[in-house]
């Protein structure tokens, strides 16, 4: 079995986390990734090969890549770039517009380079409009998106714990590539491809949002989980998420398994659950805090009840169907040792997903790939020595 | 120009949100996608709002671009005219548990048999096997076994957030790996089965936050992550904003003099990022007293002047006054015959020559059953048989 997209070569010229991320995720599916670096960075730094910065993260967002390092800013780099570019399939770039156009890297200029190239630009704000040259971050975009309102207290308030932007940007982000792909098998051309952080919030809150845009209610964060959704810490202090299906039974379920059947004549329909969602809580609340919670999670089982324990890091980890899933997956890199990381996020049954190799140190196969593009030893040697690479 | 996946047929047998929501992604990118609905009420997700009459704000947007045919999958008869339709299609979206998909007979072992191109994506809550695959699965289920919730809450006082986190990041995957297997499909010529479910995704979704504990690190939990970078506060007009900093010793100066603190400069508690980061919460405290001095607008000025990475924390009302998500051409519109305008978000990327598609509204229960199935080779009277029996 093959991967879906080997042979498929991609060039990561980007860093943070959203635009890696996607670039990761085709590295998923058997591309072929360059993560191309700045040789100015680590001499800054007066380092060698990041040794100390080489970790789960660095595995998460760059395994399946190789490292070149290149300065594109000098005009012998800008030259080794734009072979890359000539036989790639896909680039993905996480510069402003205005830093790409003073690069000289436009659509325009590559794809007359390679009119085969999917480009896909991943961007604070978009390529156009008052904001296109700001700085974007994940939490700048959920502000503005009006995602940060949904997930925080208004009038206290305080960024969630990931990075909701940038993840759901980086899969965006492979999406678009792959339709560009798939629009390519038929016209035989590549195209370009904009993807924001701005952009990508709206998309994934829309349904949310949307009763507001049609002259409905605005969303309140606390209506989300009216009628449905009740977290309740046990005795122990570990916390429970229940939530509700549409069905009647869920909820006769739930009074059943805390012994407060009494609630069902007054609470039997759904409406008086959402208008009162908090004072059950309150009244749940009371019953859960009696017993720890491995009493609790059985009883709610068995009267059909869907539950799960709200899991730290550390419990994930020892949950028996987590382990059947096959994760955490370890990768190994021959000097850096064994890193685990989760893996994919979804299993193809032919053409399997699967992390192909660790993410490489910084510059880890700049003469590898130079070599491939017919650079002899003494020509490296000269680029290294001249800071380009 | 045509859009990207023109002439691909995308069945959805699936309500809710998330494998919905995957539907509406390759629609928007030009996918012909057939919603089968139980006849008697459809998709649960259209009757959650009952002011809409199941034909909510909510629904619409996750089911534009889409054509609805009634089919009951409890009858022999409805069975066959999915089966027929699975012959000519070339996605397979459904969201059955794995024990209801086989009592059904929509294995894809099954469905490969009649056709080998087809490619089936199945959105469970936990995956095909394992303890619980059989359980039922909910975007707050899958964000509690995951973690997720626990990055997102106070752990002694837990609440979910106002976004189904899990149910739209997998819509997103789901997605993912359909275009996977239909970009393999060109080279091996054969469908396959794509796997995708609300547990491992999240898993996915939360990989480069868990990561560190996984190889040995401290656990994780929400406050870990704005840690002596990212900074909420309250302005005196009671609107908050937000500030991003780089990790640059600059942007820290320029934040001080931007917030009128340049004297927190001199305190060796907060010299240096790691000294930063231990102590950010005494910082929130102390630049949570200065932000409450003056307006908003006085604040975003001062950041944007210093070159500071900020934002309003818009509302929801506030969102679509924004000069660059109207500027972006958000909200758009779109027209049904009968309901009239709805205002959408839409496509969440823009390609340059097959552009997303914003075509046709949701569809009402049913609306196009006949059509569908005069599609497939049903006469009047076979219709008219099929709707005697109930099985459309």
């Amino acid at each position: 079995m093959t991967a879906a997209l080997e042979g498929i070569k991609v060039i990561d010229l980007s860093g943070h986390v959203a635009a890696p991320y996607g670039a990761a995720l085709l590295g998923a599916l058997g591309c072929e990734i360059i993560k191309v670096e700045s040789p100015l960075l680590e001499r800054g730094a007066g380092r060698g090969p990041r040794r100390s910065g080489y970790g789960g993260r660095t595995n998460a967002l760059n395994r399946n890549k190789r490292s070149l390092t290149l300065n594109i800013d000098t005009e012998p780099g800008r030259q080794i770039f734009l072979r890359l570019v000539s036989e790639a399939d896909v680039l993905i770039d996480n510069f402003r517009p205005a830093t790409r156009l003073r690069l000289g890297l436009s659509y325009e200029t590559l794809s007359r380079e390679n009119p085969r190239l999917v480009h896909c630009s991943v961007s604070g704000f978009g390529q156009t409009g008052p904001y296109k040259d700001r700085p974007g971050f994940d939490t700048l975009a959920q502000a503005l998106s009006g995602i940060l309102s949904l997930v925080t207290d208004l009038d206290s308030p305080e960024v969630v714990g990931v990075s909701i932007v940038d993840h759901s940007t980086g899969i965006f982000a492979a999406y678009a590539v792959l339709a560009a792909l798939m629009a390519r098998e038929r016209t035989g051309r590549g195209q370009f491809v904009d993807v924001s952080l701005l952009r990508s919030s709206l998309s994934f809150v829309e349904s949310h949002i949307v009763d507001a845009i049609n002259d409905g209610p605005p969303p309140v964060r606390d209506n989300f989980a009216r009628g449905r959704i009740f977290c309740f810490v046990a005795k122990d202090g570990l916390p429970i998420a229940i939530h509700l299906s549409g069905h009647e039974k869920s909820w006769q379920g739930l009074v059943k398994s805390v012994d407060r059947e009494d609630l069902l004549p007054e609470l039997g329909d759904r409406k008086a659950r959402w208008e009162r969602h908090w004072e059950i809580q309150g009244i749940l609340q009371q019953e859960i805090a009696k017993q720890p919670r491995s009493h609790w999670l059985p009883i709610l089982e068995e009267n059909g009840v869907p539950n799960a324990p709200a899991y730290t890091p550390d419990e994930v980890f020892a949950d028996p169907h987590v382990a059947a899933m096959g994760i955490p997956v370890t990768v190994s890199h021959p000097t850096e040792g064994d890193s685990r990381i989760v893996g994919s996020p979804v299993q193809l049954s032919d053409t399997p997903t699967a992390v192909h190799r660790p993410a490489p140190l910084t510059g880890e196969h700049t003469s590898e790939i130079l070599a491939t593009l017919g650079y002899g030893p003494d020509d490296i040697e000269e680029l290294r020595a001249q800071h380009v690479i | 120009m045509v859009t990207a996946l023109e002439g691909t047929v995308v069945v959805e047998v699936a309500g809710h949100v998330a494998a919905p929501y995957a539907g509406s992604l390759l629609g928007d990118l030009g996918c012909e996608v057939i919603k089968v609905e139980l006849p008697d009420g459809g998709d649960t997700h259209r009757g959650r709002n009952p002011k809409y009459e199941g034909y909510g704000p909510s629904f619409r947007a996750l089911n534009r671009n889409k054509k609805s045919l009634t089919l009951d999958l409890k009858k022999k008869e409805g069975r066959e005219v999915l089966l027929k339709l699975l012959d000519r299609a070339d996605v397979l979206i459904e969201n059955f548990r794995p024990a209801t998909r086989s009592r059904l007979g929509l294995d894809y072992e099954a469905l490969a048999k009649r056709n080998p191109r087809l490619i089936h994506c199945s959105i469970s809550g936990y995956g095909q096997s394992g303890p619980y695959r059989d359980k039922p699965g909910f975007d707050t289920i899958a964000q509690a076994l995951s973690g997720m919730l626990n990055l997102v809450t106070d752990r002694d006082a837990p609440k979910v957030v106002g976004v189904s986190l899990t149910d739209h990041s997998t819509g997103i995957f789901a997605t993912y790996g359909i275009m996977a297997a239909l970009l393999a499909r060109y080279r091996t010529g054969r469908g396959q089965f794509v796997d995708s479910s609300l547990l491992q995704v999240t898993l996915s979704f939360i990989e480069s936050h868990v990561v560190d504990f996984l190889n040995g690190g401290e656990s994780v939990s929400r406050d870990n992550f704005p840690r002596g970078r990212i900074y909420c506060f309250l302005a005196s007009d009671d609107l908050p904003l937000v500030i991003h900093l780089s990790g640059h010793q600059e942007a820290w100066e320029a934040f001080l003099d931007a917030a009128g603190r340049s004297d927190l400069l001199d305190n060796p508690r907060f010299a240096t990022r790691r000294d930063r980061s231990e102590h950010h919460w005494e910082i929130v405290d102390i630049l949570a007293e200065s932000f409450r001095q003056r307006p908003r607008a006085h604040w975003l000025a001062a950041l944007d002047a210093n070159r500071v990475p900020n934002a309003p924390l818009n509302s929801i009302e506030e969102v679509f006054e924004d000069p660059q998500i109207q500027h972006l051409g958000f909200p758009r519109e779109i027209e049904h015959p009968s309901y009239g305008q709805t205002r959408l978000i839409g496509s969440a990327v823009n390609l340059s020559e097959t552009p997303a598609a914003f075509l046709a509204p949701a569809p009402l229960l049913g609306e196009h059953t006949t059509e569908v199935l005069q599609g497939l080779g049903y006469d009047e009277e076979e219709i008219r048989t099929l709707r005697d029996l109930g099985a459309i």
